[in-house]
């Protein structure tokens, strides 16, 4: 705990030498957004100089965990970390509206309905639940939204000749309620997840979702769990090494020039930056050009650690930002790296009020671009 | 003391929020408590008395034109509300705190940029960009503003031009003030004046000069046009130990003589050196050349034979490489054994202040003398580095650190320091500031750095152009 007492402070007086790089501050362009402050708040807190309200506890919330800021500090200060130590610490009396009202759904892991009747049907002839060679893993979000992403990547595996299976329902990693501070919660639907793919005994499972790999790579262990004998890998390196196995005849789609969002569990997380530009690059017809703040200082879709649901104003910010930097770049087309970040960019985009959107770039995930260059 | 417009708050509010929207205005605590910290230790610069609660402002808003702000000034006006305008925070001398409650014009939200032109060499963009974001959005089409502040994380355009800031490549490039072409600005009245963006001009005063480094005091700069260049094709880096101080500033002079425009040279004092650089004595210089090849070999040679000649030792590329690529920052981030950053005896402040100046070569060894001499007497340590150079002089980074004992003595103590250290400066013949800024913290100096008739006059023209004295008032003396 002093150890936590000692970041809080030294976040708190700081110059603010991250505040250009945290996606919230960035987007919102409040002073009370910026790393530091959030660090003040907490020290201040801490220290008995400021009494625990909901005024401040928003802002507690006001966080997606990008890790931005922590890549950006030469001495490593993570305020999310902060951030996540005080959101466990909370009563529900302060927690946020929003999420009061949605703290149920989180913690029994039905945040998201199961499967559309149109992702049911896409999905029928590969359920398999028992010894698969390939498990994918969509995630609850897309398996309740996700029909695109979901199509596009079932059509990239058939073509590439890859046997698949996917699970009747899927577990919740319980990423969502651990980000937002329900840990004890979180740590029952990671077990039932840890227990469900175990039992499922795949060789290999493929995790379409940047969130939702972070979990179970770096969170799990933290937790004292572990998905063993079972080969785990990103959405992107699997695709790569599948393509370079199969070696398949590419299409002359002329793209033209392309740019690429790092989301934040696949990149700052877990440094999975070099696969899906490996894959962006195999056409003939496309240029790759990156993002004027992209690796370590990509922007956040503005899903991460709930934010979307505590504070959707914001994602809507943070999405249209990504978008615009996307766009500056003159690229035509954006390709995420996750497909929830798609999602959420798509979802912010229809709802925003600035419409200079004539010029914002098509958006589509890794899979969708695959199955476009594949004949 | 009971502001005029406390009895009708709700009023300006009300009227603030239909000017700019609802959610563009916010009265909130934590807001509020955001935009009452400065850079320098604990709450503010100079110190407060014990227990002292910071300033807050009444209203943040967060305009996204031009009009905007206007509207935001006239308002102001008519209220008589203070109007403090802030970018980036960054400065340390409390020139963005709302000392007098009042509105604070977060220009962040000031964010767009307008036309990078390739062809012309020129930016235009609104002044709320933090430095580091409008740097990316240069280099991803191959230009650099060439304003790098150690600062550019966190420090905006509307700060430096307020500021007159310096960034580390100054030496080659200039201040901010000489990068500018135009800008827009809104006058305290709520009118708008803009400059024409142009690369020189005879007609008549300069008007961007009444406007940068004032601080706010004379108005919100909301657009400016500045020049940029290309990414430069490549650097070379040299490092060098001089014997002692006075050698390397000589060499520093005669490079500057000869007509070479390193993009950096840093040079440490013996303290720095030591400590910083690991060196038992002496006093080393980092350059940095940058440009295309031929040119950056051709400094570097002509710089050679002066290091050759004052017997300097050659060090390589490695401390200039160093600093450049892993460690122009690193001061600027915290750690528990970090002399600006550590906690604290119990019972203790911790204290520290960068007394930066400019002057003549003749200048600099000696103030940078005195001033350790200063702050040694007064049981604190001082460090200093030259880092801003020009043909007839160069800039003094120096800055004290030290522990005072809490309590009533420990403001006066700390103020005691900088008005000696101002005077020390003045008296050899300096600016009593650099790049930093005056804000509160130096402003009962400014009538030593224009005289009184110099003070008389800007006094003057502030109250032509805020008769009601809303901007950013108790700074720089006015």
């Amino acid at each position: 705990m002093s150890d936590l007492i000692e970041k809080t402070r030294l976040c708190s007086v700081c110059y603010k030498m991250c505040r250009d790089v945290c996606s919230v501050a960035a987007a919102t362009r409040h002073e009370a957004d910026s790393p530091h402050n959030r660090g003040f708040f907490a020290y201040q807190i801490m220290q008995g100089q400021a009494d625990l309200q909901k005024e401040v506890v928003d802002y507690f919330y006001r966080c997606s965990m990008c890790k931005a800021c922590r890549e950006a500090c030469e001495t490593s200060l993570d305020t999310s970390e902060i951030m996540l130590s005080a959101r466990s610490e909370l009563d529900d009396a302060l927690l946020p509206e929003n999420l009061l009202a949605k703290k149920h759904a989180i913690v029994s892991g039905s945040i998201y309905q199961g499967d559309s009747d149109e992702i049911r049907q896409l999905l029928s002839p590969y359920i398999n639940p028992e010894n698969p060679e390939c498990l994918v893993y969509f995630g609850r979000r897309l398996r309740s939204n996700g029909a695109d992403t979901i199509r596009s990547m079932i059509a990239v595996l058939l073509k590439l000749g890859v046997d698949f299976s996917a699970l009747p329902e899927e577990p919740d990693t319980g990423q969502l309620a651990y980000f937002l501070g329900f840990t004890r919660d979180a740590s029952g639907l990671a077990k039932n997840f840890q227990e469900t793919i175990e039992s499922s005994a795949p060789q290999r499972l493929v995790i379409m979702s940047a969130d939702d790999l972070r979990m179970i790579k770096l969170e799990f262990p933290r937790m004292g769990l572990e998905v063993k004998d079972i080969e785990i890998i990103s959405l992107p390196d699997f695709l790569l090494e599948v393509i370079k196995q199969k070696k398949p005849a590419l299409s002359n789609w002329n793209a033209g020039q392309v740019t690429y969002h790092d989301p934040c569990g696949l990149g700052r997380e877990l440094r999975i930056f070099e696969a899906p530009r490996e894959i962006l690059r195999m056409p003939a017809g496309i240029e790759l050009v990156e993002m004027a703040f992209c690796r370590d200082q990509a922007p956040c879709c503005g899903y991460g650690a709930g934010l979307e649901i505590t504070h959707p104003e914001i994602t809507r910010k943070m999405a249209t930002r990504l978008v615009s930097i996307a766009r500056d770049s003159g690229a035509k087309l954006l390709v995420t790296g996750c497909p929830t970040c798609r999602s959420v960019l798509l979802d912010n985009l229809a709802v925003t009020k600035n419409n200079d959107d004539n010029n914002f770039p098509e958006i589509i995930d890794i899979p969708m671009f695959v199955e476009r260059i594949l004949p | 003391m009971r502001p005029y417009y406390e009895f009708h708050k709700s009023m300006v509010e009300t009227e603030l929020s239909e000017a700019i929207g609802p959610d563009r205005v916010s009265t909130s605590h934590i807001d509020r408590l955001a935009y009452s910290r400065d850079s320098i230790v604990e709450w503010t610069c100079p110190l407060p008395e014990e227990e002292c609660s910071p300033p807050l402002a009444d209203f943040i808003v967060w305009p996204e034109t031009t009009r905007d702000v206007a509207e935001i000034l006239k308002i102001a006006n008519t209220h008589k509300v203070p109007v403090t305008p802030e970018c980036g925070g960054a400065q340390g001398s409390g020139s963005t705190l709302p000392l007098f409650g009042g509105i604070i014009i977060d220009t962040k939200s000031l964010d767009k940029v307008i036309d990078i032109d390739t062809d012309n060499h020129t930016v235009t963009t609104q002044t709320g960009l933090i430095c580091q974001e409008l740097e990316s959005r240069l280099n991803a089409v191959g230009y650099t503003l060439n304003h790098l502040p150690q600062s550019q994380h966190v420090s905006g355009i509307g700060g430096f031009l307020s500021a007159r800031s310096a960034g580390v490549v100054s030496t080659k490039y200039g201040k901010i003030s000489e990068m500018v072409l135009g800008m827009e600005v809104v006058l305290p009245t709520g009118e708008i004046i803009r400059t024409k963006a142009v690369p020189n001009s005879a007609a008549g005063p300069n008007f961007n000069h009444l406007f940068m480094g004032a601080e706010g005091t004379l108005g919100v700069i909301t657009e400016a046009t500045f020049k940029i260049r290309p990414l430069p094709e490549t650097r070379k880096f040299l490092g060098l130990l001089f014997a002692d101080l006075p050698s390397a500033m000589n060499a520093a002079r005669l490079i500057m003589r000869r007509g070479l425009w390193p993009a950096t040279m840093r040079i440490s004092d013996e303290l720095e050196t030591k400590y910083f650089h690991h060196h038992e004595s002496g006093s080393q210089m980092t350059l940095m050349f940058d440009g295309f090849e031929e040119l950056c070999e051709l400094e570097f040679k002509e710089t050679m034979k002066i290091a050759k000649e004052l017997k300097a030792e050659d060090l390589g590329e490695g401390p200039g490489r160093d600093w450049w690529e892993n460690k122009r920052y690193s001061v600027a981030f915290p750690s528990s054994d970090h002399p600006l950053f550590g906690i604290p005896t119990p019972g203790f402040i911790r204290v520290s202040g960068c007394i930066d100046s400019a002057g003549t070569f003749d200048y600099l060894v000696k103030v940078q003398r005195g001033l350790k001499e200063i702050v040694e007497n007064m049981q604190m340590f001082l460090a200093a580095h030259f880092s801003h150079f020009y043909t007839s002089g160069g800039m003094i980074y120096p800055t004290f650190v030290g522990q005072l004992i809490k309590g009533s003595q420990a403001a006066r103590t700390y103020n005691e320091v900088w008005r000696r250290g101002i005077n020390l400066s003045h008296n050899l013949g300096g600016t009593i500031n650099h790049h930093h800024g005056i804000g509160l913290n130096l402003g009962r100096f400014m009538k030593l750095e224009l005289g009184e008739t110099g003070m008389e006059n800007f006094r003057r023209i502030k109250n032509a152009m805020d008769p009601n004295n809303i901007m950013n008032p108790g700074k720089l003396g006015l």
